[in-house]
Order: C-alpha cells, then sequence, then structure tokens
C-alpha cells in the first residue's frame, strides 16, 4: 500500500521508529511508561545486571551504583537529549537565519563582519568555552544551551547568507522591488520563504551534532548538573566500573548512538526530499 | 509639444571590477552604458537591440531604478527618477513597471498568483481586500486567465501563462510605462506572437509605452516604433522601425540586419556581412568609433581617433557614424 504513495515509498521507516522509541516517546511519557523512579536508589540491588546476564526482569537493564533503575534513567534522560536539542537549535537557527540573512542582503562591511564573527565562533573551542563558563557560574542548563547555540548558529548564518546572496539577484526580487516592496518585505516575503526548505534541513542535520555536544558536556561535568539522568552522566557514571559492570555505560551509550544515527539518516533523507540540489552541506 | 513620457539625458553607468582578487591593486572600468540620450512620446513603443553584453539590460536597470547611473539622468514625466522619495517614489512604482525575461525566475514560486499579481497595489495603495480582489481579477482576465486561478501558485502554470502572470502583475496598477526586457524570447515560437498581441492590446487598450529590449529583430519589428541600436554601451543609431529595416545608415545596424535569416531566402538573400572576430571587452574598448574593427565600411585614420558624434540625419534618425559627418 505504501508503495503507491512516492512520498511513502521512500520513507524511512527504521529511523524514525528508533527514534520514537528511544528519544521521543521517553521524553514525553517517562513518567508513566518507566518501571521506577530514576532517582530512588535500592540499596540492596546494587549493580544488579541486566535481563540475560543475570538480572532479572525488574530492572531490565540492571542497575547502577546506588542501586537506580538504568532503564528509568535512560528514558528519563531522553528529556535532556530533546529539550537540549530543541530549544538549542531553535535558538542557534534563529540567531543565525536573523544574521545570515542580514548579511547577505546588506553585503559590505556589515557582511564582512558578521562572517568574520562566524570564523571566530568556529575557531574558538566549544568544549573550551563551556569549561570557562561552567567555572564562571556552575553547570546549568542555560548554560549548554549558550554552548549549543555558540556552536551552531554560524552553520545557519553562513548557509542562509550563501542562499540569500543567490536569491537577492534572482529576477523576482527585482520584480519585487519594481513593485516598491522595502527592503524589509523583500527580505521577509520574498527570501526567508524560499530559504526555509534549506533551514529545516540543516536544523535536522544538527540534532545529531547538538545530542553529541550536550553527552559530551554532560560527560565532562559542565553540562546538565547531577543528578539529573543525562545520558552523558549516565555514561560518566559507568566509566570507573566499565569492566566489572559494563552495562551501566552501555546503554546510555547506545541511546546515544542509535538517537544520533537516526536523526542523520532522517536529515539526510529530508535534504533529498526537500532540496535534491543541496547534497551536501 | 508634451513632454515625453521618458527621457534619457547622457545616461552614463560604469562598473568597477576588481581584476585580480581580494588583495590584486589591478582594478578595471566595464563602461556598461556611454552617454545613452533618448526619448520616447507617450503612447509609442521604443525597442533597444543590440548583441549580448552591449549594456541593454544594465540601460533597462537604470529605467526602473535598480541601478543607479554614474553620470546622466533618467527622466519619467519629466522627473528626475533619481531625486524621487516617498509619495514620489511610490507614484513612480506604480507608473514604471516591467516584464522580466524569464518567466520561471520571475515569479516567487512561494507565493500564489493572487499575490503576486496583488503585490504592486499592496505595497503602494490602501485598498480593500474587495477592491484588492476585483482589481486581481480584472488583470487577470485582461491577460486571458480565469479568475479562480490566483489561488494556484506559479508552478502549476505553463511558460506563457506563466508570463500571463508577470504582465497582470504589471499591469495591475495600470503603469504608463512598462520596460519588457526580453519578454518572449524565453517563451515557446508558438506561443511568442500570442504574447506579443497581448502587449499589444494592452497599448491599445491603457495607451501605456514600452520599452523593449530585445536582440530577436523579428520581435522588435512587429512591435517598435522606434529602434535604438547598441554597440559596447553606446548607441550607434536611433530611427524609426521602418527606416531601420528599409535603409539602415549605420554599418553594425546593416550588418546586425543581414544576420537576420531572410523571409524568402533564394529571392531575398543579399550578401551576408560577417564580421570577423568578437565583441571587444566593455572594460577596454577600442579608440576613436568602438565598432571600428570590425567594421566593414572603415575610413582609414579616422574612425581609429575620433569617437563619432550622433546625428540628425532625418526626421527622427540619428545615427553616429563618421560616414555621415562633414
Amino acid at each position: 500500500m505504501f508503495n503507491r504513495i512516492p512520498f511513502l515509498r521512500r520513507f524511512p521507516v527504521i529511523p524514525v521508529a528508533i527514534l520514537l522509541v528511544v528519544l521521543i516517546i521517553p521524553a514525553f511519557f517517562a513518567t508513566w511508561i518507566a518501571p521506577h523512579d530514576p532517582y530512588t536508589s535500592n540499596l540492596r540491588a546494587r549493580l544488579v545486571p541486566p535481563v540475560g546476564f543475570g538480572g532479572s526482569w525488574d530492572y531490565p537493564l540492571g542497575t547502577d551504583r546506588l542501586g537506580r533503575c538504568m532503564l528509568s534513567r535512560i528514558l528519563h534522560g531522553a528529556k535532556y537529549a530533546l529539550g537540549i536539542s530543541m530549544i538549542g537549535i531553535v535558538l542557534g537557527a534563529v540567531v543565525g537565519t536573523v544574521l545570515g540573512l542580514i548579511s547577505g542582503y546588506l553585503r559590505g562591511w556589515v557582511d564582512v563582519f558578521i562572517m568574520r564573527l562566524v570564523d571566530i565562533t568556529f575557531a574558538l573551542p566549544s568544549i573550551l568555552l563551556a569549561l570557562a563558563l561552567a567555572a564562571i557560574s556552575g553547570p546549568s542548563f542555560s548554560l549548554v544551551v549558550i554552548v549549543v547555540v555558540f556552536v551552531i548558529w554560524g552553520f545557519f548564518a553562513r548557509q542562509v547568507r550563501a542562499e540569500t546572496l543567490s536569491m537577492r539577484e534572482r529576477d523576482f526580487v527585482a520584480k519585487a522591488r519594481v513593485a516598491g516592496a522595502s527592503d524589509t518585505r523583500i527580505v521577509l516575503k520574498y527570501i526567508l520563504p524560499n530559504i526555509a526548505n534549506t533551514i529545516i534541513v540543516l536544523a535536522t542535520l544538527q540534532i545529531g551534532v547538538v545530542i553529541i555536544l550536550e553527552a559530551s558536556l554532560s560527560f565532562l561535568g559542565i553540562g546538565i548538573p547531577r543528578p539529573a539522568p543525562a545520558w552523558g552522566l549516565l555514561v560518566a557514571d559507568g566509566r570507573q566500573l566499565i569492566v566489572s559492570n559494563w552495562w551501566i555505560s552501555l546503554f546510555p551509550g547506545l541511546a546515544i548512538l542509535l538517537t544520533v544515527l537516526s536523526v542523520n539518516l532522517l536529515g539526510d533523507r529530508l535534504r533529498d526530499w526537500l532540496d535534491p540540489k543541496l547534497r551536501q552541506v | 509639444m508634451t513632454q515625453p513620457i521618458l527621457e534619457l539625458r547622457n545616461l552614463t553607468r560604469h562598473f568597477d571590477v576588481g581584476t585580480g582578487g581580494m588583495f590584486s591593486a589591478r582594478r578595471g572600468l566595464v563602461r556598461a552604458v556611454e552617454d545613452v540620450s533618448l526619448t520616447l512620446e507617450h503612447g509609442q513603443t521604443l525597442a533597444l537591440v543590440g548583441e549580448s553584453g552591449c549594456g541593454k539590460t544594465t540601460l533597462a536597470r537604470m529605467l526602473l531604478r535598480l541601478l543607479p547611473p554614474t553620470s546622466g539622468q533618467v527622466l519619467v514625466d519629466g522627473q528626475d527618477v533619481a531625486t524621487l522619495l516617498g509619495s514620489t517614489l511610490r507614484a513612480f512604482r506604480t507608473k514604471v513597471q516591467a516584464v522580466f525575461q524569464d518567466p520561471w525566475a520571475s515569479l516567487s514560486p512561494r507565493m500564489k498568483v493572487f499575490d503576486i499579481v496583488a503585490e504592486t497595489l499592496v505595497v503602494n495603495e490602501r485598498l480593500t481586500k474587495g477592491e484588492l480582489t476585483r482589481r486581481v481579477d480584472e488583470a487577470l482576465t485582461s491577460v486571458g486567465l480565469r479568475p479562480e486561478q490566483a489561488r494556484l501558485y506559479p508552478h502549476e502554470f505553463s511558460g506563457g501563462q506563466r508570463q500571463r502572470i508577470a504582465i497582470a502583475s504589471a499591469i495591475i496598477a495600470r503603469p504608463k510605462l512598462m520596460i519588457l526586457d526580453e519578454p518572449v524570447s524565453a517563451l515557446d515560437v508558438s506561443i511568442r506572437s500570442q504574447i506579443m498581441n497581448l502587449f499589444k492590446d494592452i497599448q491599445t487598450e491603457y495607451g501605456c509605452s514600452y520599452v523593449i529590449v530585445a536582440h530577436d529583430l523579428g520581435t522588435t519589428r512587429y512591435m517598435a516604433d522606434r529602434i535604438a541600436v547598441m554597440y559596447l554601451g553606446r548607441l550607434v543609431e536611433v530611427a524609426p522601425t521602418d527606416e531601420i529595416f528599409d535603409l539602415p545608415r549605420h554599418p553594425y545596424t546593416e550588418a546586425l540586419l543581414s544576420a537576420a535569416l531572410p523571409l524568402r531566402p533564394r529571392k531575398d538573400r543579399a550578401e551576408a556581412i560577417q564580421l570577423s572576430g568578437e565583441v571587444p571587452s566593455p572594460m577596454n574598448p577600442p579608440s576613436g568609433c568602438a565598432f571600428h574593427p570590425r567594421c566593414h565600411r572603415v575610413i582609414d585614420g579616422r574612425c581609429s581617433s575620433d569617437i563619432p558624434v550622433s546625428q540628425s540625419i532625418g526626421p527622427a534618425h540619428r545615427v553616429a557614424c563618421h560616414l555621415y559627418s562633414g
């Protein structure tokens, strides 16, 4: 049945299914589907292995050092991954798009200034920036968002600028100018709608980058503050015990891997659908 | 004597171009349009012809105030276009409209036909929704489209229909002057004549004037009252259409006409004048008359040193060539 409809024939069923199971459903419904409270420790059930490795269905993915249910913690961790990537990407895309539009439309010294700003943000190591900020204010949710915005806005600014440069020379823009449309109107009604696809595709492709970034920051202890069960923190928790109690790090790591992989596959597919011209960003 | 709708006075446009990248000191100057003076009366059609790169499109862009001239003036109804501000600029924007060459590029793919056609009115005039709809319907009807097609997007139309949409959006504010930049050359040959007839009907109905930029002589012969021939940014000959075709004076005009395919090949085929070489770069035009290195009637000495002045050689016939001076 799916084959009849072109859109569905190439629908990426597997990546979408993985994303739903690992990221989206847990992010919204963890409270109801998680078997245990992610913060409650059961000191009589510490370091229980997962089902099939000597554990029981009480703790399907085992427990950590304090006897907390790994499955519940991973499910609750999804909302940090999703929340950070959504908020960070939306903010980064807005900042990058606005500056990219200004840069590409006005050109001149404004363009040079904004593009050099992009170069600078690309040259600064994001982890170092996060370390410095964390040293000043302590790790927090908003700090992660700031770092994410800092890292990704430049991709949006560059891509949007390039598209704007080509759009502003199109005949329909000249026609709008002949009709008397103002610069603001031209940018918002003529240029922005015609580059919206690019922005959407780019945003999707950035989700993987952001989730990895958030996990790395949390792993280093400068991301989401403890005791929240962010995936990066979970991986870090199991680090010292990785030889004897491998499941503590493995399952959150797997969650990160599956999420990023699916998101990237989805982004690629979306790019092919929306913009066959843009094969690489 | 009434004021002409359009008057160009010594219009010149140069482009500064870097020739060797950002750090190079070598700069070049492209003389895209050089000292062009012309007038166009109400209700008349003027065609600008010439090879690619002769400055036709730059000239058209200056007429539309998309590009400021380096020097000289564009006067529309006696008003210098460069000095317009506020309400006089809004009046200019409804008075002068354009139709571009490629109807695939000149309509935003993300806007509905209604919004495309209504744009000039939306931007310049305060109208009620009902009035706006009525004007859009009227404009669509007069270009041969149906009012209900206003709900569609441009990609749902064929090339000829898209050009009709572009024309509808140009005429909705009832302009007095329309700049047509190669209005039919992107269209199938089979629908060109329909579109040209549409332009003629619109002219009869609204009494507007046209400036047509074209390189197709057939189009210009059919549409234009007068023809201005350009070569390397300069006007070489301006004359009524019949005179240009029957009695071209400038050697470049002769060559241009003889390159066109004759209607009856066996009978009409005169010996074609073959120009040698390429159009020289407008960054480094030849000395004297820019056409002299390729001219088949070159006068030794004079043509390579003096720039010929445009002069009248008949009523409404001007030519810039040393053959006709002194």
